[in-house]
């Protein structure tokens, strides 16, 4: 493992990236200033590393939601590197957004809602984890070709503090695009591809 | 439309998938999160969240439906607005009136959760613990409404809110004690 601060070898991801596309949308809801660490401090991060890579390996955490395959790879990736500060390799351009579900699950419900909508947490009983759970649920979370009466669409277009994700869960609203895009998913048949 | 008819039967048979066996608080539970929704389309006014009083609710047998009717707190000629929900035994909401009445009368002002969220607060408490708390089922099974009110108590200088829940099977109401966040402080059952 590198010494703070020191150069990184060539090809390696900085933290400032695992921070700004893994730790920062996915742990800081929890680990920003409590929960153990600060995962924005590097030196908090290199001193629970064995935890992070035993518990983010084996998907313990982040509770209730695993990190997306790509995630979990450039975290796994970057500390299999030494975990470098700095690093040279360019900044990857996170995927775009696509309207599938598969694209959906990974972008929006894995970072934005599954935390808290999984088995044993706040939300248990409106479970977003599958495209069964957005179809089938009494709720009518996803009605293909309506998204205006879809309510996974009219939670995340509310500005007030029934907004969903809730204003105080530290998980920041979606954008515009990113409602688009599911709004258009739904219009087109709310499909797994 | 073999199956169609199949389908009826066994809905009429009360034979909903076992993830969504509905009863009387279940029923109920839905229609909070109908009524949530309703106010996110614009159907319904705020106030149904933010002056929430009480509901009540009926399963109709024969149908089998529930009727559920969340009301606000009345107005200064004691009517009170409210929506009357008929929910179907997957806990689909199938059609919503509103009911006319006055604008509510002072309602209280909840500093956290709204008035909404602590009645649904309530019933997660009851759908949490019916299964390891038998004393509970009359209440799961046959519950009769909700009601919310100001609670006598005090925590860290903020008002509790108290929800009592009603069984058609029992003359004991539930009674469950909510700081303002919703957290349950207490529950009890309550001899008249």
């Amino acid at each position: 493992m590198h010494d703070r601060g020191s150069p990184a070898s060539s090809s390696q991801l900085s933290f400032a990236t695992i921070h700004d596309q893994v730790l920062g949308p996915r742990c800081a809801s929890c680990h920003g200033n409590s929960g153990g660490f600060t995962c924005g401090c590097y030196a908090d991060v290199l001193k629970k590393m064995p935890q992070i890579q035993n518990e983010v390996s084996s998907d313990l955490m982040p509770l209730g939601a695993p990190l997306s395959p790509r995630q979990k790879k450039m975290l796994l990736d970057w500390i299999s590197e030494g975990a470098p500060e700095f690093g040279d390799k360019p900044t990857p351009p996170p995927p775009m957004l696509l309207p599938a579900f598969a694209s959906i699950h990974d972008l929006v419900l894995v970072p934005y809602c599954i935390a808290c909508h999984s088995p044993g947490n706040p939300g248990k009983r409106v479970p977003l984890n599958t495209l069964d759970d957005l179809l089938n649920s009494p709720l009518g979370i996803v009605l293909p070709g309506n998204p205006d009466e879809s309510d996974l669409v009219i939670a995340v277009r509310r500005t007030d503090k029934k907004r969903m994700p809730p204003p105080n869960s530290g998980v920041q609203s979606l954008s515009s695009d990113q409602i688009s895009v599911i709004v258009n998913w739904i219009s087109n048949g709310a499909k797994e591809y | 439309m073999k199956f169609i008819g199949l389908a009826a039967i066994a809905m009429c048979l009360g034979m909903a998938p076992a993830s969504y066996a509905m009863n009387n608080s279940t029923a109920a539970h839905y229609a909070i999160h109908a009524m949530e929704k309703l106010v996110g389309q614009g159907k319904l006014e705020e106030a149904f969240q933010t002056a929430f009083q009480n509901m009540t609710v009926q399963a109709d047998a024969n149908t089998p439906t529930f009727t559920v009717v969340l009301r606000q707190i009345p107005g200064v000629d004691k009517t009170a607005r409210a929506v009357e929900l008929t929910m179907n035994i997957l806990g689909q909401m199938t059609s919503y009136t509103l009911v006319d009445g006055a604008i509510a009368n002072n309602p209280p002002i909840w500093p956290d959760a709204d008035a909404h969220e602590l009645g649904e607060d309530a019933m997660h408490y009851l759908l949490d613990n019916v299964e390891t708390h038998p004393e509970l089922v009359p209440f799961d099974k046959d519950m009769a409404g909700l009601t919310l009110s100001q609670s006598s108590m005090v925590k860290d200088g903020m008002v509790m809110a108290v929800a009592e829940i009603t069984s058609s099977s029992s003359k004991d109401t539930l009674r469950i004690v909510e700081d303002t966040s919703g957290v349950v402080q207490s529950a009890a059952i309550v001899n008249p």
